[in-house]
């Protein structure tokens, strides 16, 4: 069943958009995979994490890996609801757009 | 990128994000025969005479267990063989043919001949291998697909 469009502007922002474009093919990932990939810092990941968490969007775990503690990250089901929604409503505005004459496009 | 709402910009971005993630998955092939013995030993199991099923089924689930211990260090992700929308009918099929296959062994353990764990055991152990490649290119496509 396709989602039902909904704009997210918790995950709309560039980083939380591609965190959870990562997220949505995996079941979690490791923190430093995630910061890799984007291209931010430790702290600026933090910081868009700590954001997904508080609304719900993502579970963090940590686990001792050699020595240290590593964070994982994953999508809670309501987060991917959330992420699917918010794509759905992209792609609808994105034709909405795209079909529109020029200087009636989307205004936000 | 600015924060500006800009709908395809978005849509770009999460492309991005998404294209050749999870990157290349070239794991080697002991990975394979590790995954296969472990499901061919959880299958063989069951039709082991004492003790040698109990030592076989924690053989078998300690292996799996170090399978995805080692993945997760060597990628630094996960995904279970059920979560993906396309891919996860390839598990379930697999897990059809894997119970299927505990019941051929147990057939053999009660009914004989008692050899029969050794044959279930072997097919067990292709078919996990073979499944699980399946199970891998089925999920690639999956995601080249919503990368898309």
């Amino acid at each position: 069943m396709s989602p039902v469009p909904v704009f997210d502007p918790v995950i709309h922002a560039p980083g939380r958009l591609q965190i959870c474009a990562i997220l949505s093919g995996v079941d979690d990932a490791e923190f430093g995979l995630i910061r890799d990939r984007i291209g931010v810092s430790d702290s600026v990941l933090s910081k868009h994490l700590k954001q997904l968490e508080e609304a719900g969007y993502v579970a963090l775990t940590k686990a001792p890996f050699e020595g240290r503690q590593r964070t994982w990250i994953g999508l809670t089901a309501k987060g991917r609801r959330a992420f699917a929604a918010h794509v759905a409503e992209l792609q609808r505005l994105a034709a909405m757009t795209a079909s529109a004459p020029l200087g009636q496009g989307f205004s936000g | 990128m600015t924060q500006d709402p800009d709908p395809r910009e978005a849509l770009a971005s999460i492309r991005a994000a998404r294209a050749d993630f999870p990157g290349s998955i070239d794991y080697p092939l002991h990975y394979d025969l590790l995954y296969g013995a472990a499901c061919g030993l959880l299958v063989a199991a069951q039709g082991m005479p004492r003790p040698w099923d109990f030592i076989a089924l924690a053989l078998a689930l300690a292996g799996l267990g170090l399978m995805v211990t080692s993945w997760r260090r060597k990628f630094g992700w996960w995904v279970s063989g059920y979560s993906p929308k396309k891919a996860r009918w390839v598990a379930f099929a697999m897990a059809g043919l894997l119970l299927g296959l505990i019941g051929l062994s147990a057939y053999g353990r009660y009914v004989g001949p008692d050899w029969l764990w050794m044959v279930s055991g072997g097919i067990g152990f292709v078919a996990a291998i073979v499944g699980s490649r399946l199970w891998m290119r089925v999920w690639r496509r999956e995601l080249a697909e919503a990368a898309r």
